[in-house]
């Protein structure tokens, strides 16, 4: 499979604190990879480099083969890289189809086919009975489903997505596996941080772990879980897959 | 301890909580369970005084509460540590703690409670004077419970203490949950972590659209076709 994003040696430092040291990483296309860690070992600091958030002090980061470190977060999102934010940021003063309509409009300058295509993915999505709501009516599962479809109405290649199960049940979990496997079958490559193991596991044809900003393993899921460092610094000993 | 006696709650026209009955007794760890949106904050939040029900009774220790203002309604012992944890980022860690014992009689005894707070969580004692805003995301949620313990409450009522915290830190939560229970203090918990939360519970309730639908032990909440299939996605 063909390399859709490398992330090479990449370092990043905060003042005296590094957030990242030598992370490498490669993502093909069509995959789905996690990235896993405890907090603050510097899982969304990388998803902010990518997305041109922040520069990093050292290594670059190749997207269909050209480096886009230094481009703004604005250009690497029209070049294909979307993302969701961890803590969902929808404009709350605007409808769902709305907020979804701002995506679509990375691509169109058209309003119309914006809302077009925004309406498309809220179908995809399941929303459509909410396109009308204004968004601070919307509970948090909604929020969250929200956030994805503005990220997909920015028809990426790939898709960067921050903890999108954190707060759902394990029931509203397996429905967003779910949606995740459809965008992936639809072409959406997918790069996922998450902590619900359940999820990481349903999902990922690979999971790289992060660790106090080193990667401390990258392989096959179901090996991962049977790693003594990762149950160290992350799953623990009492570890259970539910 | 608490009962909720047919206790309504509605933001303007949208109906949240419909004649709720519930109890919790001293000394017991007891669960809300349910979807995002059916009314567990909710119901939280009014028992804090943050929302004021409609129409029923919360009375607590005999006393009647839900006419009282949240300031009165932490004086009879009743504490909520919010989701999202609010702590005051730019203080200290020690600081955060001081703010927590703000009642008369919980600052007479402040420091011998904070000793207690620092036995039961080492690592808020090696960072007292770092700025809450630059712990970890697990040791943030421990303060923020550590600061609620800082008043003395008779009952803690947590609202997602798991949310966003990797296995290892969710376990440890969980531990700390079961040890302030066993030194005596009620606990009421909203928690996504269903399987993890219904473990630690002597009890729960199951809330669906604002209506208690379900309630029973842990055990048997786990074990219950319906919870089975709403909530742990089992088909």
């Amino acid at each position: 499979m063909k390399n859709l994003l490398e992330v090479e040696n990449i370092t990043k430092n905060f003042g005296g604190l590094t957030a990242l040291m030598r992370v490498s990483l490669v993502v093909s296309e069509g995959q789905i990879k996690s990235i896993i860690g405890p907090n603050g070992a510097g899982k969304t600091t990388l998803f902010n480099v990518i997305t041109g958030f922040y520069r990093p002090n050292e290594g670059r980061i190749l997207f269909q083969g050209k480096n886009i470190i230094g481009l703004p977060p604005e250009a690497i999102a029209f070049f294909g890289i979307g993302r969701t934010f961890q803590l969902v940021k929808p404009f709350l003063n605007m409808t769902l189809l709305e907020n979804v309509m701002v995506g679509a409009l990375n691509r169109t300058s058209s309003v119309r086919e914006a809302r077009r295509r925004a309406m498309d993915i809220i179908g995809f999505l399941g929303l459509e009975e909410k396109a009308k709501t204004p968004t601070d009516a919307l509970t948090i599962e909604d929020r969250k489903r929200l956030e994805l479809a503005r990220a997909l109405a920015t028809s990426p290649s790939i898709l960067l997505l921050d903890e999108v199960m954190a707060g759902l049940n394990p029931a509203e979990v397996n429905e967003m596996v779910e949606l995740i496997q459809k965008m992936r079958d639809d072409g959406v490559t997918i790069l996922l941080i998450e902590h619900v193991m359940h999820a990481v596991l349903a999902l990922s044809d690979e999971v790289a772990v992060l660790n106090y900003g080193e990667k401390i393993y990258e392989g096959d899921p179901k090996l991962v879980v049977k790693d003594p460092k990762v149950i160290e610094v992350y799953l623990g000993e009492e570890y259970s897959l539910i | 301890m608490l009962n909720f006696n047919n206790v309504s709650v509605a933001y303007g026209q949208l109906r949240v909580l419909t004649e709720i009955n519930l109890t919790v007794e001293r000394e017991k760890i007891i669960s809300l369970i349910g979807a995002n949106g059916a009314g567990k904050t909710t119901l939280l939040k009014t028992t804090s005084g943050l929302i004021r029900a409609k129409s029923g009774t919360i009375s607590f220790d005999g006393q009647y509460i839900h006419h009282k203002a949240p300031h009165e309604i932490v004086m009879f012992g009743i504490v909520l540590i919010p989701e999202g944890r609010k702590l005051f980022t730019s203080l200290t860690v020690e600081d955060n703690l001081k703010v927590g014992s703000y009642l008369r009689e919980a600052r007479r005894d402040r420091k011998e409670t904070m000793d207690q707070v620092f036995s039961m969580f080492p690592r808020l004692k090696e960072r007292r004077r770092q700025l809450a805003q630059t712990l970890s995301g697990g040791e943030q949620q421990m303060l923020a419970i550590a600061r609620g313990l800082m008043s003395k409450p008779k009952l803690l009522m947590l609202d997602e203490p798991s949310l966003g915290l990797a296995p290892l830190i969710v376990s440890n939560i969980f531990s700390v949950i079961k040890e302030i229970n066993q030194r005596g203090v009620t606990m009421l918990l909203v928690e996504q972590n269903i399987a993890h939360a219904l473990r630690v519970s002597h009890w729960g309730y199951v809330i669906e659209n604002g209506r208690i639908v379900l309630s029973g032990t842990g055990e048997e909440l786990a074990g219950n076709e319906h919870t089975k299939k709403a909530y742990f996605g089992e088909r």
